[in-house]
């Protein structure tokens, strides 16, 4: 069973088709490897169905449901959060904050409650803090709640940008290359994580350049050359498939 | 009817290129700092009064008084990076703390002229000819002061590209312009660029201050919102990175006034400017800044 | 209650007891006016500190509020809080509007569409001669009253800072909130908080209607505090003013707007001496300017310094700054 399916998704940036006719599935509670050589479009295809940013055409379907064109906050609270490559955190608010935040889609609290103070707001309020705290406690940030994210190491930037992810609840994650610019331990830490991820039931995209990461976790990978799909398979059969090991040749190992 | 539409199309070109010159020297100042100087227009305030003060009361030759006066705006510029700008950086001040700064610069510069020369506009100078005297072409009259204005553009455009293309600093600007960092790396000194584009940027809105002031007198009017709005406007057509477009859009702005003045009312001058700017800002593709 | 607690109460009894003692009618129209100021600066705070947009437009809140009202209350003859109201409502529609442009457009290029549209509003308020009166005025402006005679200035006063207090309430209310969270993440970075769930535009239309209701309100209080109106009030000069005052107060601090507006109305006051009045708009600009370079978090953190100080509190637990 699938929890998205792309259909014929493209994009264009001016003369430039960064993801042509792509059709792929992710299946349901399963990790995918979303991989290919550097420009083949495997950001994009995060951005797409993100809904940062709109589609030239084709199709993003989730749970069966249409969501093309959807802006990037809808798209969230559907249950499909994401990372970036490049880290983007709320740079002067707390770690704590930082996950705590992405917690405002579960308020059914409104403007009259915030301003009498209402019961449901507090009671809201310290389910969510207690929820954000426990994803910091995920990923190993809870003694860094109150600190700036600028004065954690890199890697833990990361982190904190996974937990943030998680806090939407979502059913579907997107990970654009959570290992990039981490150290051994810092990896070793975050592919534990990305497995525990299947075991909370989440199912995961990872678009990572890492082929040991890729191959550790995932069950099942796509392949895009130039925006298009050129393999499907498990790991196994990806590695082997002379096209694949053509389009990496000289640019990457594989 | 025609000959009022030639009239009125020249006036507009002219006027238009100095509103694109002050366009031009935000692009430029932009391109380097990433910052909006809303003092910018004091520097055209700044040159017309000092042009005034050297070929007026102190009877030097007008173009004596005209380069001195550039000059004197252009070190104005070194004061304004040195005093404003680098505490500002230094203390991590933001964008919005330079543009209140370099506001209240402008008030304070508003007010240090009426303190200086009062707040009385003063009649230029008939140095580009006497307004009274056009020049009659058939049934068409120009103002000297126009044609004066496209001779001392052209100059100062063909000066200017060639400053950008021959010479080192020129192309060195340009480049920091284009990719801070990677001019750092190509051992640019980009303190040094920042200075040269904080004098460049001011001394061209001086001149364009200068030539404007027989057109709106030299008054505080070159130092006000209105002026410094069109340069901007002009700045926002050429896309803030487009020197010479934003010299188009200025002469774009200076008809668009000019023909709305002749079928409409004169209330709605400025509000052409405004229009512009929405205009050009909301269909803009998407915000990089 | 604790001692930093007394020391600000102490604080605030002080300032509001000033127009016992001083009874010189145009201290107490200053304080009055600085209050209003005071009321559109925390507006501003909330929308730069709190959202990260800007705003050089917001004269025109001012003057679409006192216009409104005064109108309003002018035509149809009734009570001023009828009038105020109508202007907030006004305010809070058109501040929805020029939320619009912050869909797309952000930092310079959003504070160039505001300042357009101030102009545009002033230009507006300028020829629309059977409305406003234009260039001339609007005479003869329903005062406040109370038990049927005009409200004194010293009265006024009270209103005023009951109305700031209000204002302050509801701010740090929502700042202190989940919303203000959200706020806080669309400033920090917009797209982090969309794909975060975060409905980016319904907060920034709420900051902008938020913002331009308070400066209304203050706009509206005005109107029927001088009795007479011009156009004259609501140049782009005044919106520039405005943000000058929540940047001297601290645009990141909840205090910041009340500190900036009474600070910014009254340093050019204190600057009038006899025998200089030429020179005084220039000390002020060059006092505002001076103050904005040197200290760019604004008075509001180092007040707060101050009060920690007195009462003994080391400055890491005193954390009532919104960071």
């Amino acid at each position: 069973m699938a929890i998205l399916k792309t259909e014929n998704l493209t994009r264009r940036f001016g003369g430039l088709v960064a993801v042509n006719n792509l059709s792929f599935e992710i299946p349901e509670g399963k990790i995918t490897g979303l991989i290919g050589p550097n420009g083949s479009g495997k950001s994009t295809t995060i951005n797409l169905i993100s809904g940062v940013l709109p589609a030239s055409s084709g199709n993003v379907e989730y749970m069966g449901k249409r969501i093309t064109g959807y802006a990037p906050h809808m798209v969230a609270r559907m249950g499909i959060s994401r990372t970036y490559q490049q880290i983007r955190l709320f740079e002067k608010m707390t770690v704590l904050e930082n996950v705590y935040v992405a917690r405002n889609l579960m308020y059914k609290s409104n403007l009259a409650d915030v301003l009498i103070g209402s019961k449901r707001l507090s009671s809201e309020d310290k389910a969510n803090e207690k929820k954000a705290m426990e994803l910091l406690e995920l990923v190993g940030l809870a003694d860094k709640a109150d600190e700036l994210p600028k004065n954690l190491p890199y890697g833990y930037r990361r982190f904190l940008e996974i937990a943030r992810a998680l806090a939407t609840e979502p059913k579907l994650l997107l990970l654009d290359e959570p290992a990039a610019g981490m150290n051994r331990d810092e990896f070793m830490e975050v592919m534990d994580l990305v497995r525990r991820l299947r075991a909370m039931d989440i199912s995961v995209l990872l678009v990572e350049h890492t082929m040991e990461f890729v191959e550790a976790v995932v069950d099942h990978v796509v392949v895009l050359n130039f925006g298009q799909k050129l393999a499907e398979g498990t790991f196994a059969q990806i590695e082997k498939d002379p096209q694949v090991i053509e389009a990496y040749l000289g640019k990457e190992e594989l | 009817m025609l000959s009022i539409w030639i009239q009125n199309a020249v006036s507009g070109v002219a006027i238009g290129l100095l509103y694109g010159l002050i366009g031009l020297g935000v692009v430029l100042f932009f391109q380097t700092t990433n910052l909006l100087n809303f003092a910018h227009i004091s520097s055209a305030m700044l040159g017309a009064y000092l042009c005034y003060m050297f070929n007026v009361t102190l009877h030097l030759p007008f173009v004596l008084a005209m380069v001195l006066a550039i000059i004197l705006v252009a070190c104005y510029g070194l004061l304004l990076k040195r005093f404003v700008y680098e505490p500002l950086a230094k203390r991590e001040g933001g964008r919005l703390e330079f543009i209140i700064a370099t506001m209240m610069l402008s008030v304070f510069l508003l007010n240090a002229v009426i303190v200086l020369w009062g707040g009385v506009p003063k009649p230029f100078p008939n140095v580009f000819g006497d307004p009274a005297k056009p020049l009659i072409i058939g049934s068409v009259a120009i103002q000297t002061h126009s044609l004066w204005v496209l001779g001392y553009v052209t100059v100062f455009v063909i000066a200017l590209q060639s400053f950008f293309t021959k010479t080192m600093t020129g192309k060195s600007l340009r480049a920091v312009a284009q990719n801070q960092g990677a001019a750092r790396l190509m051992g640019i000194d980009v303190e040094k660029m920042l200075t040269i584009s904080f004098m460049l940027s001011t001394g061209i809105t001086a001149l364009a201050g200068i030539l404007l002031a027989p057109a709106y007198f030299v008054s505080l009017d070159l130092g006000g919102g209105i002026i410094g709005i069109k340069g901007f406007a002009a700045a926002v057509v050429g896309r803030m990175n487009k020197p010479y477009v934003a010299l188009l859009g200025g002469v774009l702005i200076g008809l668009a006034e000019n023909f709305v003045v002749l079928y409409a009312s004169s209330v709605y001058r400025d509000v052409i400017t405004f229009a512009f700017l929405i205009l050009f800002l909301v269909v803009r593709k998407k915000a990089e800044v | 209650m604790n001692r930093k607690s007394v020391i600000m109460l102490v604080i605030l009894a002080a300032f509001l007891a000033i127009p016992l003692v001083d009874s010189n009618q145009y201290h107490i129209y200053m304080l009055d006016r600085a209050l209003l100021n005071a009321m559109i600066a925390s507006g501003l705070v909330a929308l730069t500190g709190l959202a990260g947009q800007m705003s050089l437009g917001h004269a025109a809140f001012y003057g679409i509020g006192a216009y409104a009202s005064a109108i309003v209350t002018k035509t149809f003859g009734v009570p001023v809080i009828v009038g105020v109201i109508s202007a907030a409502v006004l305010c809070l529609v058109i501040g929805m509007l020029l939320s619009i442009p912050s869909f797309k457009l952000s930092g310079f290029y959003l504070s160039l569409v505001t300042i357009s549209f101030g102009n545009i509003v002033w230009t507006v308020i300028v020829n629309w001669y059977s409305l406003t009166g234009g260039s001339l005025g609007l005479l003869g402006i329903q005062p406040i009253r109370i038990a049927g005679r005009a409200i004194t200035r010293t009265e006024f006063f009270y209103l005023a800072a009951a109305v700031l207090a209000l204002i302050y309430f509801v701010t740090t209310r929502m700042a202190r909130s989940y919303i203000g969270r959200g706020l806080r993440a669309v400033r920090d970075d917009e797209m982090a908080a969309e794909t975060a769930g975060i409905d980016t535009k319904r907060l920034k239309l709420l900051v902008f209607s938020l913002s331009a209701i308070y400066a209304g309100i203050a706009g509206a209080l005005y109107a029927h505090l001088s009795t007479f109106l011009s156009p004259e009030s609501f140049v782009q000069a005044e919106s520039a003013n405005f943000v000058a005052m929540s940047v001297v107060g601290g645009i990141r601090h909840m205090l910041g707007g009340t500190i900036g507006g009474l600070a910014v109305t009254m340093i050019p006051e204190m600057l009038r001496v006899k025998g200089w009045e030429i020179y005084y708009l220039m000390g002020s600009s060059l006092a505002i300017l001076v103050l904005v370079i040197m200290l760019p978090n604004g008075l509001a953190p180092s007040f707060e310094k101050f009060i920690d100080r007195l009462a003994g509190i080391d400055r890491k637990s005193g954390k009532r700054q919104v960071k």
